[in-house]
């Protein structure tokens, strides 16, 4: 648990980097554009399903149900949404004309769609164009399948599906992990509630 | 009080190279109960029991502030992301014994720092091993950890997965942790922990997520849970009336604790603030008074028992918490002596109520401008628009976000008002400075289905905010005597980190980097410093080698660059950092 202070900035350097979109070359395609969908933060509005939806941040579409084929996704995240919440990946979208034909001198202040925190390059907009179609639209309710392939089976995250889909074995593949750390499997052991009425204390 | 702390050090001197002989003795009871007069030292995380954020020193003071400069600083970990959120930040507020200091990054890593020489060494770092991914995902406002608590030789600490940890504060070694909040529905911690005689009490997050709040308190020794109050009263219990719909909306009716409360030892009385209920912007979903939501709670420390409760949004419809400290403040008012407690609300209102029984006192609105109420009734404190007898309350039903009325601009905004950084009380002056949102923002209701089961780990918040107009800040001073403003320090942006004061400073941070001191009587800006960047954490103030230094940790956290930057323009783009600055005389 205890670590020397000077790992501290390599682990910082280390998140700046995957943050920074920089391709690998030698990954398949499934593997980039889930290494983008993360990287840029696709999943701080779109969720790690894809599901997206409402509540604070305004609602994202639901990705899983999208109806676009390859190339209009390609374009949305290239160019984001007119006068919607999506951002443009494209730092140069609305300089030129290249984007709905539209430049930034020609739209209100607020119907340009926000500049996204992660700018993406061309090869990446189209490796997470293609992780969109294969691995999210059309397909259904998120499975725990799904939830490992995503996050791997280090985190708790997919406890949830392992619930629903298993009839209570959870943390079942997690247990193969020998990455296990030993808070992984600590549960709340609450006490009663204190302004319960004294017999029937509430569970 | 300088004498203090200069005897501390000559012993430190004479035990030489074993440091750890003081440690062992650790952070007593008694200690924590008068930490207000332990002038050097800032052991608890609003410094003393009361919360007021006052500190004795005065080497630094309004004659000289404006030599402040940098003695040191310190880059921390901690910046990923996870979940939803793109980047962590940070919101503690470092604690300092005897020249050591305490603080968090988000991810909830304890870093000891030995500030004795002049600068700064890192003696360990304690990571958690935050289950980023599970935690990060139903964290509604961003990757925070707002600091630890110390007692004996322990230091106490959350982590945002829900676990509270106690690590050895000489070696580092995790001593024993347990899991109090439960990420798999929706709960998470971000706030500090408080310690009280032999108890450590914990609150929890995730009132958009559809909790059931809770405050709980786990004893040292046995290391179980011995109380735990719900926010949110079950069916049976006082108050459980207040939730009047036959769809159970009270299970899923929010009502965080995730800021530190404050302790009374004359009473036994801990007090501690309650956030909105749930879905935020959908009251009707929830007809009835929604109690203790947005409530000021008065707890018997030992039994986790109400002892009374004071409500400032009956049947909220605009997100206004009550997730705030509570200061503890004994001053006359129009002469009478009484045993104050303070609150600055998300709703735009100051509120003094007696501690000792829930009875309104005085309260003004803090603000610049108010629109959801024409103003509190004098005698009991709710805002006059409020009807017992109403199921679902309208306020001023033209700004009240409701069906009838789903896109509508309140002021203040959502986020406040005041947020969680934490005001600060000059006893000496009497003054209550409070670290303000000046805002407005617009709301965008769309109804929750009564009856639908609500999502498993999915925002249930009943629709949400955005923000078509700026939003600026101020210190506002309130004199606690008469319950009125006595100044107003206006800033560009709004104050996201809190505030702290001595006998003639307040010190606050800026979102855009900035650090100032205002004199505290006339609020007039003393000093700044740009620390380049955002200041989403309060400052506090300590001393080493019998020196005074002003600490305050640096980089945005919260929500603010996810869902709030199009109020504040300038700041986009400010990249997300985490160091620690600590600035010095000469
Ligand atoms: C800041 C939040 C945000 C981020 C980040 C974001 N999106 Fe979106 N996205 C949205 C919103 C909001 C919409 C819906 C726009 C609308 O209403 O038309 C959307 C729509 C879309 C659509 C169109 C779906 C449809 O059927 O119309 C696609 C495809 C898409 N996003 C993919 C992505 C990908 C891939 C990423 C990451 C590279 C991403 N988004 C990042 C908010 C976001």
């Amino acid at each position: 648990m205890m670590k020397r202070f000077r790992y501290v900035s390599a682990a910082v350097f280390a998140a700046m980097m995957a943050g920074s979109g920089i391709a690998r070359a030698d990954a398949n395609s499934t593997d980039e554009g889930l290494r983008v969908f993360k990287a840029a933060n696709c999943v701080g509005c779109h969720k790690w399903t894809g599901a997206g939806g409402g509540g604070y941040g305004g609602a994202a579409a639901n990705l899983r149900k999208t109806k676009l084929t390859l190339e209009q996704i390609e374009l949305t995240i290239r160019c984001g949404r007119i006068s919607k919440g999506m951002p443009h990946f494209d730092p140069d979208a609305y300089t030129d004309g290249r984007c709905y034909g539209m430049k930034a001198s020609q739209l209100e202040p607020g119907r340009i769609p926000p500049e996204a925190d992660h700018p993406l390059r061309q090869a990446d907009i189209d490796a997470v164009a293609k992780y969109v179609v294969a691995n999210i639209k059309g397909q259904g309710e998120a499975t725990l399948d799904q939830c490992h392939s995503f996050f791997g089976a280090g985190s708790r995250v997919c406890d949830m599906y392992a619930k629903q889909d298993e009839g209570g074995t959870q943390h079942a593949s997690a247990e193969q992990q020998e990455t296990a750390e030993t808070h992984h499997h600590m549960k709340v052991e609450a006490a009663t509630d204190s302004n319960a009425p004294h017999q029937d204390a509430e569970k | 009080m300088v004498k203090n702390t200069c005897v501390a050090a000559a012993v430190a001197l004479i035990l030489g190279s074993a440091p750890a002989v003081f440690a062992a003795d650790g952070v007593t009871p008694e200690q924590l109960l008068n930490a207000d007069s332990d002038a050097g030292n800032w052991l608890t995380h609003h410094r003393d029991y009361a919360a007021q954020r006052f500190s004795p020193l005065n080497q630094i003071n309004k004659d000289n502030v404006k030599n402040l400069h940098v003695a040191w600083t310190l880059q921390l970990g901690g910046i990923e992301g996870g979940g939803i959120w793109s980047h962590g930040g940070l919101e503690g507020t470092p604690l300092v014994e005897n020249g050591f200091m305490y603080v968090t990054d988000g991810w909830g890593s304890v870093y000891k720092i030995d500030t004795k020489g002049g600068q700064a060494k890192v003696l360990w770092r304690m990571d958690p091993k935050t289950d980023h991914d599970w935690a990060g995902a139903v964290a509604c406002c961003g990757v925070d950890n707002r600091g630890v608590a110390l007692s004996g030789n322990l230091v106490l600490s959350h982590s945002l997965d829900g676990r509270l940890i106690a690590t050895n504060k000489d070696t580092g070694q995790i001593a024993w942790q347990r899991q109090v909040a439960d990420p798999d529905k929706s709960e998470v911690i971000t706030g500090a922990p408080l310690v009280v005689k032999n108890m450590v009490i914990t609150g929890v997050a995730g009132a958009e997520y559809g909790i059931r709040g809770w405050i709980a308190a786990t004893d040292l020794t046995s290391q179980k849970e011995v109380w735990r109050t719900y926010t949110i009263p079950a069916k049976g219990e006082p108050g459980s009336e207040t939730w009047k719909d036959s769809n159970n909306a009270a299970a899923t009716g929010g009502g965080s604790t995730w800021v530190t409360g404050s302790y009374d030892p004359r009473t036994n009385t801990l007090f501690w603030g309650v956030g909105n209920p749930g879905p935020d912007w959908d009251s009707e979903y929830r007809p009835g008074d929604n109690l203790y939501t947005d409530s000021t709670l008065a707890l018997d420390v030992d039994s986790g028992k109400i002892k009374w409760h004071f409500q400032h949004t009956p049947n909220d419809a605009f997100d206004y918490d009550s997730v705030a400290e509570n200061v503890l403040a004994d001053a006359p008012v129009h002469g009478q002596p009484r045993h104050l407690d303070l609150e600055a609300d998300r709703n735009g209102f100051a509120y003094a109520v007696d501690r000792d029984n829930g009875q309104f006192v005085w309260g003004l609105p803090f603000v610049k401008k108010v629109t959801w109420t024409k103003g509190l009734d004098p005698e009991t404190g709710k805002p006059v628009e409020y009807d017992p007898k109403l199921p679902v309350q309208k306020y001023n039903a033209s700004v009240t976000p409701s069906k009838e009325n789903p896109v509508t601009m309140i002021c203040p905004g959502n986020m406040g008002g005041k947020n969680w950084p934490p005001t600060a009380y000059n006893p000496v002056l009497k003054q209550w400075y409070i670290p303000v949102i000046e805002s407005c923002n617009r709301i965008t209701v769309k109804p929750e289905t009564p009856g639908k089961p609500v999502g498993k780990r999915e925002f249930f918040t009943g629709g949400g905010p955005d923000q078509p107009v700026r939003i600026t800040g101020s210190v506002t001073a309130i004199d606690v005597t008469t319950g009125k403003e006595v100044g107003k320090h206006e800033t560009p942006f709004p104050m996201l980190g809190g505030l702290l004061t001595t006998p003639d400073l307040v010190f606050y941070g800026q979102p855009d980097g900035k650090v100032a001191a205002l004199d505290a009587k006339t609020l007039q800006e003393l000093w700044s410093f740009n620390t380049g960047g955002g200041v989403n954490a309060p400052p506090m103030t300590f001393t080493s080698d019998g020196k005074q230094y002003v600490a305050i940790l640096v980089g945005q956290g919260g929500a603010w660059d996810k869902w709030f930057i199009e109020s504040t323009p300038e700041l986009k783009g400010m990249p997300p950092g985490s160091s620690l600055y600590v600035f010095s005389l000469n």
